[in-house]
């Protein structure tokens, strides 16, 4: 059963592996099968470990132009951890909602869900 | 502590009250002080009955242009995360994703949607649009509001 102290630490982590983009950092936040979706019902998904590894690190945000706040709004009864965000970026993009489904086994994303919507106001 | 049940219940009568537009349908979903959030942020939430009844009738959608499938993704305390599908006949198709706090009577004491356009052109994304911020999903995302 996932806890919200489980859920911050994996974000915490995220956003470790965000700022470092190091192939283990990113490889720890996943189990071997998970499934890294970038919007609900994506149609193509990142599915492994190894993909998504391989895919982060070829999108991978430079570290300083992000700033990244977020609370765990739910834990559910499948241990998916329901995490409100916002991203700002400091270059031309809009700020983003952000709403990640990530259930947790073992203190690793088996499937991560994001939604995001752009904050009313701040396109650029 | 909201339970399964309650939410079935709560959703059928908001499927109903989206049906009808009738007022009274609309603030029977709602506690008298309740929050209706079209987006996460960055928008004055309708508050209350009058402000609520207010904003639905000017979103209002015409019966038989919409359909609406949803499941609930899980419950936490009084708080239940449901997720939905929406299909309109002259709109994109939209991914939704009310998070809905219940009062013990049943009633919504505050409701906040998220949506997003259905990918449409998802054969045309690189995937250098994809992680992050989805870019290329930017345009649709940010200009359409539900029931517009």
């Amino acid at each position: 059963m996932t806890t919200i102290d489980e859920a911050s630490s994996w974000v915490e982590a995220y956003t470790r592996a965000w700022v470092s983009n190091d192939a283990d950092d990113i490889s720890a936040l996943f189990t071997d099968d998970a499934v890294y979706e970038f919007r609900p019902n994506d149609p193509t998904p990142w599915r492994g470990s190894d993909a998504i590894v391989a895919g982060w690190l070829e999108e991978q945000d430079s570290p300083e132009v992000w700033k990244f706040d977020y609370e765990v709004r739910g834990v559910l009864d499948d241990g998916t951890a329901v995490i409100q965000a916002v991203t700002e970026y400091l270059d031309d993009r809009p700020t983003y909602e952000n709403l990640w489904l990530v259930r947790l086994v073992d203190g690793r994303a088996a499937a991560f869900t994001e939604w995001f919507m752009v904050r009313k106001g701040t396109e650029k | 502590m909201t339970t399964r049940e309650a939410v079935e219940a709560w959703m059928e009568l908001y499927r109903a009250a989206w049906t009808s537009n009738d007022p009274d349908d609309v603030t029977a979903l709602f506690t008298e002080d309740a929050l209706y959030n079209t987006r996460p942020s960055g928008a004055e939430p309708w508050r209350g009955h009058a402000g609520i009844v207010v904003g639905w009738l000017e979103h209002s959608d015409e019966p038989g242009t919409w359909s609406f499938d949803w499941s609930i993704i899980g419950l936490d305390g009084d708080t239940a995360f449901v997720q939905g599908e929406t299909y309109h006949e002259d709109e994109p198709d939209y991914d939704n994703l009310w998070v809905v706090r219940l009062a013990d009577d049943g009633r919504a004491r505050e409701f906040t949607e998220w949506f997003m356009v259905r990918d449409q052109g998802g054969a045309l994304l690189t995937v250098y649009d994809r992680r992050r911020v989805g870019h290329l999903f930017s345009a649709g995302n940010k200009l359409d509001e539900p029931g517009d």
